[in-house]
């Protein structure tokens, strides 16, 4: 609320030399206001690629690039690894020691996980293998590819940028452009909205029910995980938004990371609109260098399943998202393989027909499915979610008392306050359809607008939670 | 239309440099506090400054008697959280037992994690024989007494590479950590009004509070922090309790063994604890200051049962408040009820 403006003003004001220079110190400070000793990770990663970039630019053959492309790879796996998934390994092999009766312990590592290593890894290494492939030409100024890597607006939860597309911008002047600044502050009041009052108001029914899952069952699990299904929306939709405003509030475009991704007809289409950054990163650098669709069928399905399972892990280091990626993998490879027993049953029941009813229907189900899933993303352990899957049912209503002022250890007020923010955001996501939240209401009446960001800023200002709330993604 | 929001713009980058301004300089920024969050010889109740609910709004003289006493001339040396340094409409509690007991009582304003760091950071020689009062608020005792830090003594402290560390995290914390630019961001002049102007709507339109506020009552009318709210929710393990009171236990010896110190501990309730029958959420007591004192009883550790006291008071009498209508923190009664208590019981220890 305050860095951003004095930022951007500056940015604004400084000339065209200066610019870069001090974005990228401001994306340094931005970093280190969380914990300024985890700078020296991304030091580290942005000079090993930024090295490994040139190298590789000098070498005119594959096998040439491939040495740098391998060091690249390798130091920014290790340091993922190491402050990752380190401690998962070794407490996942004691485990393992223990019921094979092997007395071996190897130690715990807790290390303060560095916010977003997983998008500044992931961003670093798309940069040396699009140079490894000839995609990319590397990049010399070294303040230019620094800021790539530090960018602040999408530094700590993406969207993860592609340097063939973020790198270019930084060589342009970015000027004032009042339509620009407009647009982008409307994004982020969005992405505000959805944050501070959607997800961090259904957090406190979601935490309470998840953090005591046993002491529940039926209706309060369902209620609780379909709540997590919109806080986890728009938890990181939300800065998805407030990061794709705030570059461009500053001259820059990035990618587009969420496209109502509930309204998605079925798996695969909700992959294709879920984290939009991450999902094309998986499709370009893993799923098609393992053969993707052009093999033979089962390694199709292999390649489907183990993107999905890494996927998993990507998102955290626990058993529960890589159950969360597999069950991902599962829906994907079941709806290929019964696509025409599906269209079928269409037919046969007419449901077809109804093009209306069963885009409906497909929606829903897709819905449940996701949903379903995100039990294991959420739940603390796989204990915990197998208690939640075993006991949704049977569905009893009867703890849902009108006069009652609690619910779920929250004022009711905060339930229906919840519920209608829902469906004033899915309203909205239904009028988006053909038009992004930016570009809302151009054609309607001039104090459309106005008014419509009045009442939303309002809203945010009487119902928003400002407690130092984290976004959800900053853990990954 | 275009100038109007370039104006607003350039308005909101001055009021944000204003913010970042006078959040980093405090002189600065104090000028430009809300009139609740000056300090005017009055405070106004901490949880009526996070609920920011007018009708809670009470005005307590801050009581600020100078110390008197050192450390060494002292009979009585008391030590604890907020409650023991809490000052409003009487004094500090170490000041209000010294009124009642021929014995120099010494408070120990800087708090620390454990008063065994405290006797060892003053190298302590224990010459005399003395009471050590030690205060603790219900919601805190099972993370601090349970904490590592409790009963381990490091010796870096007096190290160089401690002071070098020391040094090294107070640039760290001017430089990067900005919640002191919140904190003005939120209470200033301006801003607060909104901020409060915004929190009352909700409150009598809604019933809905700060997330702070774990649970309110307007019959009393009271307000209830949500710390102790969900302290008083969460399950406690018997494990847990037993460790609690086991450290205790310990921390009784070694003060006795090595300072010559005589450890009574006193174990504040939860104002939630003691008035959550008037909440408009209710959670059922577990009783878990009564299995602590069970507990303290079988170990031989020495304390003062302020929760039978206050509890007591609240069954046969209940005339007077025993905490602030609007703070976590005892009424000037509620303390001195304990005082009285306390200075009964030391009279008979002192004889």
């Amino acid at each position: 609320m305050i860095f951003f403006p004095i930022v951007t003003a500056i940015y604004f004001f400084l000339p065209k030399k200066g610019k870069n220079i001090f974005l990228l110190l401001a994306s340094y400070y931005f970093y280190m206001s969380w914990k300024p000793e985890y700078v020296f990770l991304i030091l580290i990663s942005t000079l090993i690629d930024y090295v490994c970039g040139i190298m590789m630019g000098k070498e005119e053959a594959k096998s040439g690039r491939r040495k740098y492309l391998l060091i690249s790879i390798f130091s920014n796996l290790g340091l993922l690894f190491s402050f990752k998934y380190l401690n998962f390994f070794s407490t996942s092999l004691n485990d393992l020691f223990a019921i094979l009766n092997i007395f071996y312990n190897l130690p715990a590592y807790k290390l303060l996980l560095p916010v977003g290593i997983s998008f500044y890894t992931f961003q670093t290494m798309s940069y040396t293998l699009d140079i490894y492939r000839g995609k990319l030409k590397p990049e010399r100024n070294f303040k230019n590819f620094a800021l790539f890597v530090t960018f602040f607006p999408q530094l700590v939860a993406g969207p993860i940028e592609r340097a063939t597309k973020l790198l270019p911008q930084f060589e342009n002047e970015q000027r004032y452009d009042y339509q620009r600044v407009i647009d982008g502050i409307k994004l982020m009041l969005w992405g505000l909205f959805k944050k501070v009052v959607i997800a961090d108001r259904l957090a406190f029914f979601v935490n309470h029910v998840y953090s005591q899952p046993t002491q529940y069952e039926g209706a309060p699990l369902i209620i609780a995980t379909i709540f997590f299904s919109f806080q986890i929306y728009c938890d990181f939709s939300g800065y998805s938004d407030i990061a794709i405003g705030s570059a461009q509030v500053l001259g820059f475009d990035l990618m587009d990371n969420f496209r109502r991704p509930y309204h998605s007809k079925s798996i695969s289409e909700f992959w294709k609109r879920w984290h939009i950054s991450l999902s094309s990163w998986f499709k370009d650098y893993l799923y098609i260098p393992l053969g993707g669709n052009r093999v033979a069928v089962p390694r199709w399905y292999f390649n489907i399943f183990v993107v999905f399972v890494v996927s998993g892990l990507w998102h955290g280091a626990n058993w529960t998202f890589v159950v969360w990626g597999a069950l991902h993998g599962f829906y994907s490879l079941v709806s290929i393989m019964t696509e025409k027993f599906r269209n079928r049953i269409n037919n046969f029941t007419g449901l077809s027909d109804h093009i209306m009813l069963h885009k409906f229907w497909k929606v829903i189900f897709t819905f449940s499915l996701v949903t379903f899933s995100w039990i294991f993303f959420r739940a603390n352990s796989i204990t915990d979610a197998f208690y939640i899957v075993t006991h949704l049912l049977p569905i009893d209503f009867s703890f849902l008392n009108i006069n009652s002022k609690v619910f779920l250890n929250q004022p009711i007020a905060e339930f229906y306050i919840a519920v209608l923010a829902i469906i004033f955001m899915e309203t909205v996501h239904l009028l988006q359809r053909h038009r992004e939240m930016r570009h809302m209401f151009t054609k309607e009446p001039l104090w459309v607008k106005p008014v419509f960001y009045g009442a939303l800023a309002l809203l945010i200002l009487l119902f928003g939670q400002f407690q130092l709330n984290q976004f959800i993604y900053f853990q990954f | 239309m275009k100038r109007i929001i370039n104006l607003i713009f350039i308005a909101g980058v001055i009021v944000s440099l204003a913010i970042a301004v006078s959040g980093k300089i405090k002189g600065l920024g104090r000028f430009f506090l809300a009139e609740d969050y000056s300090s005017n010889g009055f405070e106004y109740g901490n949880l009526y400054l996070i609920s920011g609910i007018k009708g809670f709004k009470q005005n307590y003289k801050l009581m600020n008697t100078p110390e008197m006493h050192t450390v060494n001339n002292a009979g009585i040396i008391t030590m604890g959280d907020s409650f023991f340094n809490q000052g409003l409409d009487s004094d500090i509690f170490a000041n209000e037992l010294e009124k009642k007991i021929d014995l120099a009582v010494y408070n120990i304003a800087d708090a620390q994690e454990s008063p065994l760091q405290y006797f060892k950071d003053i190298n302590y020689k224990g010459d005399e024989h003395k009471v050590l009062l030690f205060e603790i608020t219900e919601r805190s005792t099972l993370s601090t007494i349970l904490s590592p830090k409790f009963l381990s003594v490091p010796d870096e402290n007096l190290s160089v590479f401690y002071r070098y560390k020391e040094f090294y995290y107070r640039i760290k914390h001017k430089i990067f950590n900005n919640l002191d630019v919140e904190y003005f961001f939120k209470r200033n002049f301006i801003a607060n009004p909104v901020r409060q102007t915004l929190k009352n709507i909700k409150f009598s339109w809604f019933g809905l509070t700060d997330p702070d506020i774990g649970a309110y009552s307007e019959d009393l009318p009271m307000l209830f922090f949500e710390t102790e709210v969900s302290f008083n929710e969460m399950e406690k393990s018997d494990a847990n309790l037993e460790a609690l009171t086991e450290n205790l236990k310990l921390l009784q010896n070694i003060l006795l063994d090595k300072y010559n110190i005589d450890l009574y501990v006193l174990i504040i309730p939860n104002q939630y604890t003691i008035y959550s029958k008037y909440a408009n959420k209710k959670i059922a007591y577990d009783g878990y200051l009564a299995k602590i004192n069970g507990l303290l009883d079988k170990k031989g550790v020495k304390y003062f049962d302020v929760y039978g006291l206050y509890r007591d008071y609240v069954i046969n009498d209940n005339s007077r408040l025993l905490y602030l209508t609007n703070d976590f923190h005892y009424s000037a009664f509620g303390k001195l009820l304990l005082v009285n208590s306390v200075a009964e019981k030391l009279s008979v220890v002192f004889k």
